[in-house]
């Protein structure tokens, strides 16, 4: 960081005359060395005066720029400084180092320490590199030093770490809380996951013979990615009680093969030191997978599939009366896409979304044709009660075009008529999922999970429309056979629409 | 307390005269600007002469011309065009942080040693442990405690 420099004795005079645009002065070399500083980096600076009995200017000398050479040295000044304004000088004029008032400002006094009643960092810019910095209050009271000369870092110097618990969700079906010091958890770091060290999913399809010793898969090493991009430490507490999280094994007919409890184990609190720019995997413990009874030799199993916690099923609930299709056709689109109520229904196996443009009867003009249906799912067999997530699968077997389907609940009751082409209200329950052949699973997005909820014990409606033309109100551009659409396997045909809750009991 | 502040080649004079009792007096117009601009805890130091007389003042508001002044220990008037400018002294010097001036105690601070500034930093040479003021005699170890 540059400095300002200062000698005794920095006395000499004018070897040649200046003009008033002069940016070098030559003095005696005599003197030259009390002028200059040779380990100056740039922005070292020390300043002068020149001066007759009437008139003075004051310069600045740019110490990395000035000329050390004997037979060419010269000192580089910054002229009319500090309010003075640049004159000629004859060869004699008298020059001397002075103090400045940009001297007194860079140093320290004890009342120009900031006092701020909350955590400094990513708020408050420092004045200069090592600031220090007084939180009186909003955690405590605690001394904080910047590490950046313009940014707003800050390391804890003195008073204790601020310990909140911070929710986690780790993304495998299950929830942990850990404690963890705010100002390092964030915004020390971002980023932040949970994921298994030896590389196998949590989640998965296991296909083939499963032998005790296989039973490694479920062991998993969790920790927590912090990208740092600020120096610190940081220190991180885990509770005793982790996490419980049941894992099921399901044969491919959802018959019951074993139940697995888990517990993670391990050393509990951490405390590491964090780099700028570095990225750090924290081992927090391992999650053991026991079994609640004794697993030996090997058990033939095909398309396993294994989950963190408790998996229900609400399907095959769809019946002819009890859900189904509706479709509307105009040539024009908004009056198709608002129409009162459906041209017809189709209560029969199969559920189909989609908008096209095109002709539908030869000899007719081209019309927009939309299709949305609905699901009903009964609900009253779930038992879980802390719903984690919740996931649709669906069975394309035809589809069109490149759009995608969106669902929003209804309140569609028993039976549904063309009345209810337009039940529908409320947010998308999931992302816009492109429709495309074959096996779909949709996650529900938290809307789409606090309406299971809310609807546990009952029965739960929900209208699929398709995305780019009906929800959005965009109309498919021409030429024929525009927009998009598909079918999907109704209550009849195998595999029906189901939905399943994941979570605890 | 407050934090001084510092210009160069800042003087003025004194727009009308001013007696001993007075805390507030403009300078000619235009002077004013050459003297620093001040916020809440900043001030700065500076001296009115007329002849013989002088006086330290410290200015605690500057709006423009107009300043409002804390005045010295004996006060004096003085008449118009008196000399005021800002000026250096041995106080301010003495407030500027010296390296290596930290005070050394022998026993933790914390709630039996009075600081000699707010913020202060002290060692304590038996156990190796720096503390820092936080306010009279509350202190906090520095660095990661036990």
């Amino acid at each position: 960081m540059p400095v300002i420099n200062f000698n005794n004795r920095g006395v000499s005079h004018l070897q040649l005359a200046i003009g008033v645009s002069s940016t070098e002065i030559k003095i005696p070399w005599a003197d030259f060395s009390q002028f200059i500083n040779p380990q100056a980096i740039d922005g070292d600076t020390m300043w002068a005066v020149l001066r007759d009995p009437i008139v003075r200017e004051i310069v600045k000398i740019d110490l990395a720029n000035s000329n050390l050479n004997e037979a060419t040295a010269f000192l580089k000044v910054e002229r009319a400084q500090g309010g003075t304004t640049a004159q000629m000088w004859p060869a004699g004029t008298l020059i001397f180092l002075t103090t400045h008032a940009d001297h007194y400002e860079s140093l320290f006094q004890p009342d120009g320490t900031r006092q701020i009643d909350f955590n400094p960092n990513g708020v408050v810019s420092p004045l200069y590199r090592g600031e220090k910095i007084l939180q009186y209050a909003g955690c405590g009271v605690r001394w904080w030093m910047s590490f950046d000369a313009v940014n707003p870092y800050w390391q804890l110097i003195a008073g204790e770490p601020c310990v909140d618990e911070e929710y986690i969700d780790t993304g495998f079906g299950f929830k942990v809380w850990i404690v963890a010091e705010l100002e390092c958890f964030r915004p020390y770091f971002d980023d932040t996951h949970w994921e298994p060290l030896d590389g196998n999913p949590t989640n998965g399809v296991f296909t083939g013979t499963l032998w005790e010793s296989d039973f490694n898969l479920f062991l998993e090493d969790i920790g927590i990615w912090a990208s740092g991009y600020r120096p610190s430490f940081c220190t991180i507490y885990r509770p005793e009680e982790t996490l419980t999280a049941l894992l099921r094994l399901y044969d491919t007919n959802g018959g019951l093969l074993n139940q697995i409890s888990s517990k993670l184990i391990g050393p509990d609190g951490f405390t590491f030191e964090v780099n700028d720019g570095d990225d750090y995997f924290v081992d927090l413990g391992r999650l053991l997978m026991t079994s609640n009874g004794p697993i030996s030799g090997k058990t033939q199993m095909s398309n396993l599939e294994f989950y963190d916690c408790v998996k229900q099923t609400a399907g095959n609930p769809f019946t002819t009366g009890y859900g189904g299709q509706m479709e509307v056709r105009d040539p024009d689109f908004n009056t198709a896409r608002t129409a009162p109520s459906c041209d017809g229904f189709d209560w029969e196996s199969r559920l189909q979304v989609g908008c096209q443009y095109r002709w539908w009867v030869g000899g007719d003009p081209k019309q927009y044709g939309f299709n949305r249906s609905w699901l009903v799912f009964d609900l009253s067999g779930i038992t879980i009660t802390e719903i984690d997530r919740v996931r649709l699968k669906l069975f394309q077997y035809a589809v069109s075009g490149g759009s995608s389907m969106v669902l929003q609940e209804s309140s569609a009751t028993f039976p549904i008529t063309c009345s209810d082409w337009n039940n529908f209200s409320g947010p998308i329950l999931a992302d816009p999922e492109p429709m495309i052949n074959g096996n779909q699973e949709i996650y529900l997005n938290q809307d789409g999970i606090d309406l299971i909820a809310a609807n546990l014990g009952g029965e739960v409606w929900i209208c699929m429309r398709e995305f780019e033309a009906d929800y959005s109100g965009i109309a498919p551009p021409y030429p024929p056979d525009a927009g998009g659409w598909a079918s999907y396997n109704g209550n009849q045909w195998v595999p029906p629409p189901t939905l399943e809750v994941f979570g605890e009991i | 307390m407050a934090v001084f502040k510092f210009e160069n080649n800042a003087k003025g004079n004194l727009e009308n005269a001013i007696g001993a009792g007075d805390s507030s007096f403009s300078l000619e117009a235009g002077d004013g600007s050459l003297f620093p601009s001040i916020s809440a805890g900043e001030q700065f130091k500076c001296v009115m002469i007329e002849g013989s007389k002088s006086e330290w003042m410290i200015v605690t508001d500057r709006a423009g011309d107009v300043f409002t002044v804390t005045r010295g220990a004996s006060p004096l008037s003085f008449g118009a065009g008196a000399s005021f400018e800002l000026r250096m002294d041995v106080d301010i010097l003495n407030l500027f942080f010296q390296k290596g001036s930290n005070r050394i105690v022998t026993t933790d601070p914390d709630g039996s040693l009075a600081a000699d500034y707010f913020g202060e930093e002290v060692y304590n040479s038996i156990n190796g442990r720096w503390w820092k003021n936080v306010s009279g005699t509350t202190w906090l170890q520095m660095g990661i405690t036990d």
